[in-house]
């Protein structure tokens, strides 16, 4: 009896998940389907630009109102004779794996003259997993189940909602502070106060409060440096620039400090697209202090994204003969070594850095793209999984440079980058709402043809301003979900501004 | 706390579980309790006025069975009723009167300079008015004897799942089961957790997701042409249906699970081929509270047919004012009372013939009228009202944009129509709960994929807790 009421317990929610699984597979199915029939309209002459938006979820879903779509009218609003046709070619929960592999397939088929990607969030999964013992395989199992991420985004929304009250306790905090600033105005205070604005993202009272600072005290480095970083974040290089010289002629004479002003000041300079400017900071740094590690490495990155390969690699040399614990330039050298024709030699040298600290994941990622190129297939696969076996070792070690890409991610963004550049089309990298583009830069590190979107400051600020709510209608990813059509008009016009500048 | 919230959730889990544990006596007091922090939640000042409206009528009935002389007795009802009234006018209406009182000046030249309060609605507070209302006339009328437990009485007018939005219920139906013990059986349960998952899958996927055709066309700016309009009245017929119906049956299932009988507040009433029929489908609770305490009272339709009407427009009018203080409002009362009364006449005037419509074409014929009277409901303004029956008449023209929002509405009700045809065809509400379980288990996946993957997941307000 017992056994029977089980058994049929058991059968009903086989039936169902089943049921689920079918309408979710069924739905995408017709999802793609219809997305499909919508890209293969195009005009029949070819005097207009095709963009090719390639991504997951983020990317297709919205209809009307997805990023995609908004980006055509964005994109075709002043235009008069070249217009521009935007192909939706996002695919619901795919991975970077999956679209490294198709990413040809589709050049051929959508002929673009440019391809945007907003890709890496549903790489959680990943094709490597078989090697982590039985709970893995379990766990791989459920993951290719539809009703897997289903149950996985609803848990997300439902029970992730902690954001908010830690910006509650935060303005609650700072409300105090702001108490005591106003019983003793000074300079420091109004430093520390801006700290806090900075810390829950309000980037105006942050300027503001930097300015009142700098009205008490105009010599007050800190104060400057900050106001500099601020508007550097901003993307405001004009005003970011001057500032960070202020903070530079200012600061004291000690080392560390001064060398981190010089590298703030000459990293603005390189992001406004001024090098020369750049370099010459970073040569000031160097004459300033001579044996202090920092700017070598610094301005050899800058060689490296000019392609300079043969001062790269000697600036390289010199920063690790000066600190050669720092085994990320390892890899950098790796690179110079490569881009001369030393494979051998750059094998060798990522092999003495994984000796020398075999925790970083980057440098295996690294290592295998030189085992690929000196034909050694396996060989790389297997560093590959060391990666990534070591990623899931100790995600929580902070000596891993990986910035929360597992190695295979890296590996796909990569060859996406390689079939691009070999022929020749622009790639728009687009980071995630609310997330920082800096990994991504260094995933795609040196540049070469890519351009990225940052969509950390300004969603930030327009969430803080507006709410959550109005920009996103989950939170899928935790701190961010699938936008709103308020949300993807965001998104698109900060596309839109890369594009137009690409084309001009 | 809405029901379809996480906080709903683990309040009613943790309400449950203490529930099942505890005697008669305890269960009352501990459904009392869940009950003012239910209500409180939304704002705890709003406690306060449900307790003085509670004690209050609780006094009142008192005092009513207690007295012997018949004019005396009446004239203490009458009293009550005022007070009741009162109440709920100045936390409802009050504003309405005033600011219609200036318009009504300031069109010949006088500026009346009255105040304007900042009222905030208490949630529910038509909904628990009635109820109590209905306990004094009703002792008054010697169809019940007055409790002399107030925690009982209060637990009546304050039971957390009928409390905000209905249905509102008798005496002679609730009190009954506060002070009787109750039986929870496994039986039960199952039928309360049916309820409460089917009136989630009309209110997350069905309501929520129809609110979003609806809103944009009411909200005014871009003028929509008639089919789209069209579409817009269907789906909100649908959507405030769902909403309230979702509501109450998860009102109804919450009950089952706590072992109480919570009545039926709707019966399917776009099946209704006539007003009248409508109105024994429609918020059965409120027509049949109007009905015997209004309708009849005013002389129901024992008088000539003059007084038959008027008394039936009184009761729409009201029942219409009774939805909130607008013009709207009391505009859509007197269109289905103006109905009720067309519909009399027809009846009455019409010679026996053999002669009769197909029951579907009468169905969809009434239908169309009713969404008319949703026009009148869901409208902004009546300028609105105009523009869109403009836009109805010459303005019908099918285009691309339209029809998808034809499709799209049509994709929305799929399901739910056609477990309403089974409702309707097997004259049994619980239709889907008495499948096959096969069919049964498929059917639930169906709709768990729908609230899940296409339902609006933030829990929105309940068009009914406005009223």
């Amino acid at each position: 009896m017992i056994s029977k009421v089980i058994s049929k317990a058991f059968l009903r929610i086989f039936i169902f998940l089943v049921v689920i699984e079918l309408l979710l597979r069924l739905g995408g199915f017709v999802f793609l389907a219809l997305q499909e029939r919508q890209n293969k309209i195009l005009p029949g002459a070819r005097a207009e630009y095709r963009v090719l938006c390639l991504g997951e979820s983020t990317t297709a879903l919205g209809g009307e109102d997805s990023y995609p779509n908004q980006l055509e009218k964005i994109l075709n609003l002043g235009q008069t004779q070249t217009g521009f046709k935007v192909i939706n070619k996002g695919i619901p929960s795919a991975t970077t794996t999956h679209i490294a592999l198709h990413v040809e397939e589709y050049l051929n088929e959508y002929q673009p003259d440019i391809v945007v990607a907003m890709l890496g969030i549903n790489d959680h999964v990943s094709p490597l997993k078989e090697h982590n013992g039985l709970i893995a395989v379990a766990k791989g199992f459920f993951e290719h189940f539809n009703t897997y991420d289903l149950a996985r985004s609803l848990w997300l929304r439902l029970f992730h909602q902690d954001i908010n009250e830690k910006n509650e306790r935060a303005e609650k905090q700072i409300q105090k502070i702001e108490v005591d600033v106003a019983r003793a105005p000074s300079a420091e205070n109004y430093t520390k106060l801006a700290g806090m604005y900075r810390a829950v993202n309000k980037s105006e009272q942050e300027r503001e409060t930097l300015l009142k600072a700098l009205s008490l005290d105009p010599n007050d480095y800190q104060a400057w440096g900050y106001l500099g970083l601020h508007y550097k974040r901003l993307g405001d290089y004009q005003n970011a620039a001057p500032a960070l010289e202020k903070m530079v002629a200012l600061s004291p004479n000690t080392g560390d400090s001064k060398v981190a002003a010089y590298a703030e000041l000459a990293d603005c300079y390189r992001l406004w697209g001024k090098p020369r400017d750049s370099e010459r900071v970073y040569l000031e740094s160097i004459h300033f202090l001579p044996n202090h590690p920092g700017a070598y490495g610094c301005l050899a990155n800058l060689y490296l994204e000019e392609k300079r390969y043969d001062e790269a690699e000697k600036l390289y040399e010199k920063q690790i003969s000066i600190n050669p614990n720092a085994v990320l330039f390892y890899g950098k050298l790796a690179h110079c070594y490569r881009r001369h024709g030393r494979h051998l030699a750059a094998e060798r040298l990522l092999q003495q850095a994984i000796k020398f600290n075999p925790k970083v994941a980057v440098l295996y990622v690294e290592l295998s793209l030189c085992l690929q190129e000196n034909k050694k297939d396996r060989e790389a696969q297997a560093v590959l999984n060391q990666a990534w076996e070591l990623q899931t070792e100790s995600s929580d070690d902070p000596n891993l440079d990986n910035d929360g890409y597992n190695p295979q991610t890296a590996a796909n963004f990569q060859k996406i980058k390689n079939v691009l550049s070999q022929t020749k089309i622009p790639l728009v990298i687009v980071q995630y709402p609310m997330r920082d583009i800096n990994p991504l830069k260094k995933i795609f590190y040196p540049a070469g043809d890519v351009h990225f979107v940052d969509n950390k400051t300004i969603f930030e600020h327009a969430v803080r301003k507006d709410g959550y709510d109005e920009y996103f209608t989950d939170r899928f990813a935790g701190d961010f979900g699938h936008c709103t059509a308020k949300g993807n008009r965001l998104l698109a016009g900060n596309i839109a501004r890369v594009i137009e500048k690409i084309f001009k | 706390m809405l029901f379809n919230s996480l906080l709903f959730f683990v309040f009613f889990v943790l309400v449950y579980s203490g529930y099942l544990f505890l005697n008669h006596k305890w269960q009352n007091r501990w459904l009392l309790a869940a009950s003012c922090i239910f209500y409180g939640a939304w704002d705890w000042r709003f406690l306060a006025l449900l307790f003085v409206s509670t004690s209050l009528d609780y006094i009142f009935a008192l005092r009513v069975d207690e007295l012997k002389d018949p004019r005396k007795r009446k004239a203490f009802v009458v009293f009550s009723v005022v007070v009741n009234l009162v109440i709920l006018g100045f936390f409802k209406y009050f504003n309405f009167f005033i600011t219609s009182l200036t318009n009504f000046f300031s069109h010949f030249g006088i500026n009346l300079p009255l105040p304007a309060l900042n009222i905030i609605l208490p949630i529910g507070i038509s909904f628990y008015t009635f109820q109590s209302m209905s306990y004094v006339i009703d002792v008054y009328r010697q169809e019940i004897k007055p409790t002399r437990r107030w925690a009982d009485y209060a637990l009546f007018v304050s039971f957390f799942p009928h409390l905000v939005a209905g249905p509102i219920m008798r005496a002679k139906q609730l009190l009954v089961q506060v002070i009787e013990p109750r039986i929870v059986t496994l039986s039960k349960f199952y039928e309360g957790c049916f309820l409460i998952f089917w009136g989630l899958f009309e209110k997350i996927f069905v309501a929520d997701n129809l609110a979003k055709i609806v809103n944009p066309i009411f909200a005014g700016g871009p003028t929509y042409n008639g089919v789209e309009v069209l579409v817009a009245l269907y789906a909100f017929a649908f959507q405030i249906f769902c909403d309230f119906d979702g509501y109450s049956n998860m009102a109804r299932g919450l009950g089952k699970c706590l072992g109480f009988e919570i009545m039926i507040n709707f019966h399917l009433p776009y099946f209704a081929t006539n007003p009248r029929e409508f109105w024994q489908r429609w918020h059965i609770s409120l027509s049949t509270w109007l009905k015997d305490y209004l309708y009849v009272p005013l002389g129901g339709n024992r008088g000539s047919t003059l007084l038959t009407f008027r008394n039936l427009s009184v009761t729409m009018l009201l029942g219409g004012l009774w939805h909130g203080a607008s013009w709207t409002f009391v505009l859509w009362g007197a269109y289905h009372g103006l109905l009720l009364i067309g519909h009399r006449l027809i009846s009455s005037l019409r010679a026996p013939s053999n002669f009769a419509w197909p029951k579907i074409i009468k169905v969809v014929f009434f239908f169309h009228l009713v969404i008319l009277g949703w026009l009148l409901f869901r409208a902004q303004s009546l300028s609105q009202v105009e523009q869109m029956m403009h836009a109805l008449m010459f303005n019908f023209y099918i285009n691309k944009e339209s029809g998808f929002l034809f499709w799209k509405f049509l994709a929305i009700i799929s399901f739910l129509l056609a477990v309403q045809i089974g409702q309707y065809k097997t004259n049994d509400l619980m239709f889907l709960y008495r499948r096959h379980w096969v069919t049964k288990t498929i059917a639930y996946a169906v709709m768990m994929y729908l609230i899940i993957g296409w339902g609006a997941m933030k829990a929105e307000e309940f068009i009914y807790f406005q009223f």
